[in-house]
């Protein structure tokens, strides 16, 4: 099949506006061992889309989800947290993609084990 | 192992699919399940036949190239575990597998 | 004669002038520039979205150039980068371990046997700090100590603690950076992506590389792309050996195809063995897994002093277990680099002591340093990849040691390219695993991830420019130019006379008896005799193949098997090359082991009086004709690589 839909929702948004060169030294802001544990358990998703296949609104919430929550939880992914939620919210709405009620279906075929947490806040974090 | 395969097969979006059943036979348990699929596939080409089409890149369950829809679950019977890390030992000898592509609006299907 | 040598041709390496730690900084003042505002009536083509060619796209796109990018995958994010585990090195010295850019430089350098180009050598290392700054800035999630600071962990051939990860997934993390930053362009409609295209001809006007012709997979339609420069970013080819960790579709197709169209291909036999991957369990085995490296910081390897041992490893004692690198090499013990622990490996199964059901395998145990860390400490720093060995295998490696045996993994050969990473056809790049040189004969552990993203943020992006600045006013290619009409035709013919054939066998089998051959002749030791052999066993199967082979016909839409048979095809004639080059190299060094050349307890015997050079094949339509680019050590003094 063809997912390229789910590249699209990166392409609206999904990344840190940093260009090659002008990054800062790596220790200046420190981040906390949790804090990064818990952006790497979203950012583990390898984009396969079982999350959507087994959804029965046909909904992308978790794959996108992981993506909002794993550059928000980083200090430097905190600036264009709002733009970007919104961004890439609307870009799944426009592709198609169904809106999350809630089953709990794509967390447990998951095959990284991202947890739907994530979708409640990027629930919270839209229109904000 | 041997098993009974129900395939869904399709040429292209445009066209309608259907199941096709398949056997496979002699199966190690300790195949993984695309492997399975792989020697299913020299047995068809072989025999002038239109091998299954399926993705897969890595093999290791890091890139998310692979995805099947097993007996009725995406990636399978095994949770948290991508199609190419499952292996026939989680599977009953002479099961029936049904094995379709994901399916979903924004997913158009190419051909399997 | 297998081979002809012409000693005229002299590659010009490029090197610029000055100390090795200015020569970087001189390039970069003396290049030539283009202007913010002609920068996007140039167009570069990438071939790759891995780290290399996807950090490229992002950083050449930032600039204002206009990129396309291709992957044979259905999205970037799959490059094959993505399945890298174990981590990325880096000289930040936060250890205050005694670290610097020349200790870097050098372990890099004898890690390699001296056989690489030192200023490329010095560079990789002098740009390492910058790219950990810049893929923090984009959000990859490096491991953190309770304070907040980065942590760090060792690899295999050195004494220091260089290596960044995160988790056992650092290849995806970094990879994921580069994506995003490249897609960040394509929304910027800087770059425009070609998935599910793959490149199957090189085209050149006047010599000179003007773009490629290129197949949807999808749809079998064949294109042409035009651009002022073409970059290759293919990655690695070690997938020639069948069974190996690379992923189902990495290929050396377009290197080969680059070099059937002249570009030179540097030392294509050395490929690195990995020691610690998943063994062979039976003939239907469509790859073998690696298991990171960092396993040896913690892991013991051992194997029983009985042969064919029959007990549970559990069950033998201590007293009857060898610990065989701790005993050969006391100072490194199980981080001995990858060659040398591939080797003892090898020597150990050959000798009546490998373990599993094929016998093929050794130990890796974790029994101690569960003993004294504790089963959470254990968890925490390795716990997915137990749990991906438990996935593929159906063992708990908690409660008993790993199996696990050498695998073809990476390939140190590849495109020869000069200081400013370009080819010998003009306009013609390579970068990251596709090409030959920061390597070496041996790459370390955790030094290619760094290649791939130095080569693709930080010197690509100068050296391209300082290429078209000179090449003069950006001209726009005809794509209908006779050159790719004739590429076309050929790219077209070739793929319907393979279905044609209509013989009695699978593309695999062709492949999995390729596979057979090198690792039998030219894996981990080569002998002449082997290679000879192995050599006309080759050209056997190619002929073979040409006869025999059956694939579904058809060269519309998706058909699997043809991809493979043109991948395959050029696997058959790269693999009579590799064999070539073992056999004219009378040395061992690095991963490159002739036993005629090896000391009485089995240790490499290097020959620098005359093979202190970097082999580059020209084809020819007789033998392959091998040009020399003699190496040249100014700053440092070739020693015996010991790791005792
Ligand atoms: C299992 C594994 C683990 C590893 N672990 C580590 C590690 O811990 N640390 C480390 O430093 N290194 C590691 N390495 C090595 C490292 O990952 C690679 O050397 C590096 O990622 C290569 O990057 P690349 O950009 O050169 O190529 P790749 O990431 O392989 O990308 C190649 C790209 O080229 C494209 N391509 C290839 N051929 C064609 C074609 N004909 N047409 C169109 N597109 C084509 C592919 O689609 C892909 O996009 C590991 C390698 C493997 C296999
Ligand atoms: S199922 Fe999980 S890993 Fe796959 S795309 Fe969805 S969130 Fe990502
Ligand atoms: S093939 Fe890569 S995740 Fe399954």
């Amino acid at each position: 099949m063809d997912r390229s839909a789910l590249d699209e929702i990166i392409v609206s948004g999904g990344y840190i506006g940093v260009n090659t060169g002008q990054a800062p030294e790596a220790n200046q802001t420190l981040i906390s061992s949790d804090t990064v544990e818990g952006a790497f358990d979203a950012a583990s998703c390898i984009g396969c889309g079982a999350c959507v296949a087994s959804c029965k609104n046909g909904s992308a919430s978790l794959f996108t989800a992981a993506k909002i929550s794993h550059l928000a939880q980083l200090p430097q992914g905190k600036i264009e947290h709002h733009k970007r939620t919104n961004d890439m919210v609307n870009k799944m709405d426009e592709l198609g993609f169904g809106a999350c009620s809630n089953t709990g279906a794509c967390e447990v075929e998951c095959p990284q084990g991202i947890s739907i947490s994530h979708i409640a806040f990027m629930n919270k974090s839209f229109f904000k | 192992m041997d098993f009974k395969l129900k395939i869904w097969r399709q040429e292209q979006a445009a066209v309608s699919g259907k199941m096709m059943a398949y056997t496979v036979k002699d199966i190690s348990p300790d195949m993984s399940f695309l492997e399975m699929l792989d020697q299913l596939n020299e047995n068809l080409i072989l025999s002038g036949q239109n091998p299954i089409s399926f993705d897969s890149d890595c093999r290791e369950g890091i890139c998310g190239q692979c995805g099947l829809f097993i007996n009725g679950r995406a990636h399978g019977p095994r949770g948290h575990t991508s199609t190419c890390q499952l292996h026939m030992r989680s599977f009953q000898d002479g099961e029936t597998i049904y094995i379709e592509p994901f399916r979903a609006g924004p997913f158009p299907i190419k051909k399997t | 004669m297998y081979f002809s040598t012409d000693s005229k041709q002299i590659p010009k390496a490029k090197v610029p002038q000055g100390d090795l730690r200015d020569k970087w900084s001189n390039f970069k003042d003396q290049a030539k520039l283009i202007s913010p505002n002609n920068r996007n009536k140039y167009h570069v083509i990438i071939v790759g979205t891995g780290l290399s060619g996807a950090s490229a796209a992002a950083s050449l796109a930032e600039l204002g150039y206009n990129v396309s990018v291709f992957c044979f995958q259905d999205s970037p994010r799959r490059a094959h980068s993505v399945a890298a585990q174990g981590g990325v090195n880096a000289m930040k010295n936060y250890k205050n371990d005694g670290d610097s850019v020349h200790r870097m430089f050098y372990d890099t350098l004898k890690g390699g046997d001296f056989r690489a180009r030192e200023a490329n050598v010095y560079r990789l290392a002098e740009c390492s700090a910058s790219l950990i700054d810049q893929a923090v800035a984009q959000g990859v999630p490096f491991a953190r100590e309770y304070s907040g600071y980065l942590s760090n962990r060792s690899f295999g051939g050195v004494q220091v603690s260089r290596t960044f990860y995160a988790r056992g997934q650092t290849g995806q993390q970094l990879l994921l950076g580069a994506y995003q930053a490249m897609m960040r362009q394509v929304k910027a409609k800087k770059v425009t992506s070609y998935t599910r295209h793959e490149m199957l001809d090189l085209v050149l006007i006047n010599g000179v590389a003007k773009g490629i012709i290129a197949r949807n997979l999808d749809t079998g339609e064949i294109t042409r792309h035009t651009a002022n420069a073409v970059v290759l970013a293919t990655g690695g080819f070690g997938k020639i050996y069948y069974l190996s960790t690379l992923a189902m579709g990495c290929n050396g197709s377009a290197i080969w195809r680059a070099h059937k169209k002249g570009a030179w291909t540097a030392c294509p036999s050395w490929t690195q063995i990995h020691p610690t991957c998943l063994p062979q369990s039976g003939s239907y085995q469509s790859k073998l897994t690696l298991m990171s490296e960092s396993l040896r910081n913690d892991g013991r390897i051992w194997v029983p002093l009985k042969k064919n041992e029959d007990r549970k490893a559990v069950d033998i004692p201590e007293e009857e277990r060898d610990y065989y690198l701790e005993r050969r090499y006391p100072s490194f013990g199980n981080l001995a680099p990858r060659d040398i622990a591939s080797r003892a490996a090898k020597e150990r199964i050959d000798a009546g002591h490998g373990v599993g059901s094929l016998k093929n395998a050794v130990y890796l145990d974790f029994k101690d340093a569960l003993a004294k860390q504790g089963k959470a400490a254990i968890a925490k720093k390795y716990g997915n990849l137990f749990d991906m060995y438990e996935k593929i295998t159906g063992i708990n490696a908690y409660k008993e040691p790993m199996k696990i045996s050498p695998a073809a993994h990476f390939s140190m050969g590849g495109l020869w390219v000069d200081y400013e990473l370009s080819t010998n056809i003009p306009g013609l790049f390579s970068i990251g695993e596709s090409n030959f040189s920061d390597h070496g004969a041996n790459r370390l552990g955790a030094n290619s991830l760094l290649q791939a993203c130095v080569d693709g943020y930080y010197i690509l992006p100068q050296t391209l420019p300082h290429y078209l600045a000179q090449s003069g006013k950006p001209e726009t290619i005809n794509s209908d130019d006779p050159a790719f009409l004739e590429s076309e035709l050929q790219v077209k013919q070739q793929l319907e006379n393979f279905g044609k054939i209509n013989g009695h066998k699978t593309v695999d089998y062709f492949h999995r008896e390729l596979g057979k051959i090198l690792y039998d002749k030219c894996g981990l030791t080569r002998t002449e005799k082997g290679l000879t052999l192995a050599i006309e066993a080759i050209k056997n199967l190619r002929d073979s193949f040409y006869k025999d082979l059956k694939i579904p016909m058809k060269t519309d839409g998706i058909n699997e098997e043809l991809e493979k048979a043109g991948r395959v095809a050029d696997y058959l004639e790269i693999g009579e090359l590799m064999c070539i080059d073992a056999l004219s190299r009378e040395e061992s060094c690095g991963a490159h082991f002739r036993m005629e050349h090896q000391t009485n307890d089995g240790e490499a015997i290097r020959n620098d009086e005359e093979f202190n050079f970097i082999s580059c094949w020209q084809k020819s339509d007789k033998a392959p004709v091998l040009i020399k680019e003699v190496l040249n050590f100014e700053f440092t003094k070739p020693t015996e690589r010991s790791y005792k």
